[in-house]
């Protein structure tokens, strides 16, 4: 919309002064001397405000009465000749917009100018507002779901995977028999030999649920030692017999060691190692069928109550002084090291069988009239 | 005080005011935008400081009230170059008369 405006002056000097002003604020101004040159060219030129110069003829008062009858709405300014704030005041009651003092100089015209152009007519007021609007909301919106469902799905998938691991095996049960006498290995079992009721249990070594039951109503199972493909089994009666690890534990051999039945046996891949509580000695024997005795040793601590092997170490139980002990099998009568074992802090505990796989050291033991099966991870 | 600026006016619409500063200073002059007992809202293209004292005249309902006084209390510049003033009136008489006038000029309007 053009910057049309309208002014009526009459004197040469003034209008090159206000030619100068308006053509500086960027006005395209028509000029008028009085007032019906101003109406006929009124229509023409479609102002959007008009300024009228004190002076010119006729006086502004007739001025304003008769534009404003053509045109209500046009903002009409009177450019005074001095300060008079009555005659502004006077002006504006009739009609003006504004009026402007002497002297007329772009910083005096501006603000009238700038305002009468923003106020001409009816104000109507367009909405400034951002036009994608709704459509920045939209994707605001979008983008907060998709962050929820993203977080949502997230977090489900985390907690699915990190609650939903199998749950490792218990390092302590309770089994279903009271008398466990002696432990060994199998693949991913747990042979466990009950003297009470003659049997060897196998346990899954994840959940410790029975897999199979082989009985051997001829013996009582006192301790058992782990080899390869066999297992020793200890007897009451101080036979040992060397039996197949399948279902029925076939018999292969039997002999007798010595006058009594031993506390626990171990096989270290090599060697038979036997242990006595009664006598503390450890024996060290060929494992041939009738198990030649290579040497004895003192065993250096308290009481031996289980005894298990692995190629390196030997590990014994010592019910006196409530923790697993250390050897060497090339000098057994020096302890290597020894820990405590937190299951003794029950004073009724009896660890009845001792057994070594995969760095962890696992224990049978009677307590309270039941059978408990455990294992710690191995002792530095 | 934070005002919030009123756009763009329908400037024939509001009352003519002068505005003096001082006794030997001839008057300005501007609009009034809103009128209360308490406060006045003016529009004037001359610039007044913040906390000035101004003495306002202006007619209300065909009457002249003169020598209204008000402290300047905070001053928005429009872009145009015009100011909008809020005007904290401080006499308490002049302000009991002027909320007489406004009951008056009210009256029955919200009956």
């Amino acid at each position: 919309m053009p910057n049309t405006v309208q002014i009526v002056v009459e004197p040469q000097k003034e209008r090159l002064i206000l030619e100068s002003v308006f053509k500086n604020l960027g006005a395209d101004a028509v000029f008028s001397r009085d007032l019906n040159d101003a109406l006929a060219v009124f229509e023409r030129t479609r102002p959007r405000a008009v300024f009228i110069t004190e002076g010119s003829e006729p006086p502004p008062e007739i001025q304003i009465r008769e534009l404003l009858r053509v045109a209500p709405f046009l903002p009409l300014i009177v450019l005074l000749k001095r300060r008079d704030s009555s005659r502004a005041v006077e002006y504006m009651k009739l009609g003006a917009f504004d009026c402007a003092q002497s002297p007329w100089t772009e910083e005096e015209i501006r603000p009238l100018y700038k305002k009468a152009l923003n106020i001409s007519g009816t104000t109507l007021r367009l909405d400034t507002g951002d036009p994608f609007r709704k459509w920045k909301i939209v994707l605001l919106l979008a983008g907060l779901a998709m962050t929820l469902i993203f977080g949502f799905i997230s977090g489900w998938l985390y907690s699915f995977k990190k609650y939903n691991k199998a749950a490792p095996p218990p390092s302590m049960t309770e089994l279903p028999y009271a008398h466990p006498s002696g432990l060994a290995f199998e693949k991913d079992r747990v042979l466990v030999s009950d003297w009470y009721t003659q049997a060897i249990y196998k346990h899954d070594i994840n959940d410790f649920k029975i897999a199979g039951i082989a009985s051997f109503p001829d013996s009582v199972p006192v301790g058992l030692a782990d080899g390869a493909d066999a297992v020793w089994l200890a007897a009451a009666d101080g036979e040992i017999e060397r039996r197949m690890k399948n279902d029925k534990f076939t018999l292969l051999s039997k002999t007798t060691p010595g006058p009594k039945p031993p506390t626990g046996a171990c096989y270290d891949g090599l060697y038979i190692w036997l242990v006595y509580a009664q006598d503390n000695l450890i024996s060290k024997r060929l494992a041939n069928d009738g198990l030649s005795e290579l040497r004895s040793f003192t065993y250096p601590g308290g009481t031996p109550a289980a005894i298990a092997c692995d190629p390196r170490f030997l590990w014994i139980a010592d019910e006196t002084q409530k923790s697993l002990v250390k050897l060497s099998p090339d000098d057994p009568e020096t302890i290597l090291s020894r820990t405590e074992i937190p299951q003794y802090a029950s004073k009724s505990l009896k660890v009845t069988g001792l057994g070594s796989k995969d760095g962890r050291i696992w224990f049978t033991a009677e307590d309270k009239g039941k059978g408990w099966l455990f294992n710690l991870p191995e002792p530095k | 005080m934070k005002k919030e600026h009123i756009g763009n006016v329908r400037g024939n619409e509001y009352i003519p005011v002068s505005i003096r500063i001082s006794m030997e200073e001839a008057p300005y002059w501007g609009r009034i935008l809103a009128i209360s007992p308490d406060e006045l809202e003016l529009l004037s293209k001359f610039e007044f400081k913040k906390g000035r004292t101004l003495s306002v005249g202006f007619e209300l309902d065909k009457e002249k009230l003169e020598d209204i006084r008000g402290a300047v209390t905070a001053i928005l510049r429009e872009p145009s170059g015009y100011f909008q003033y809020f005007i904290k009136l401080s006499d308490h008489n002049q302000q009991k008369n002027l909320l007489n006038k406004l009951l008056n000029l009210t009256r029955g309007q919200y009956i």
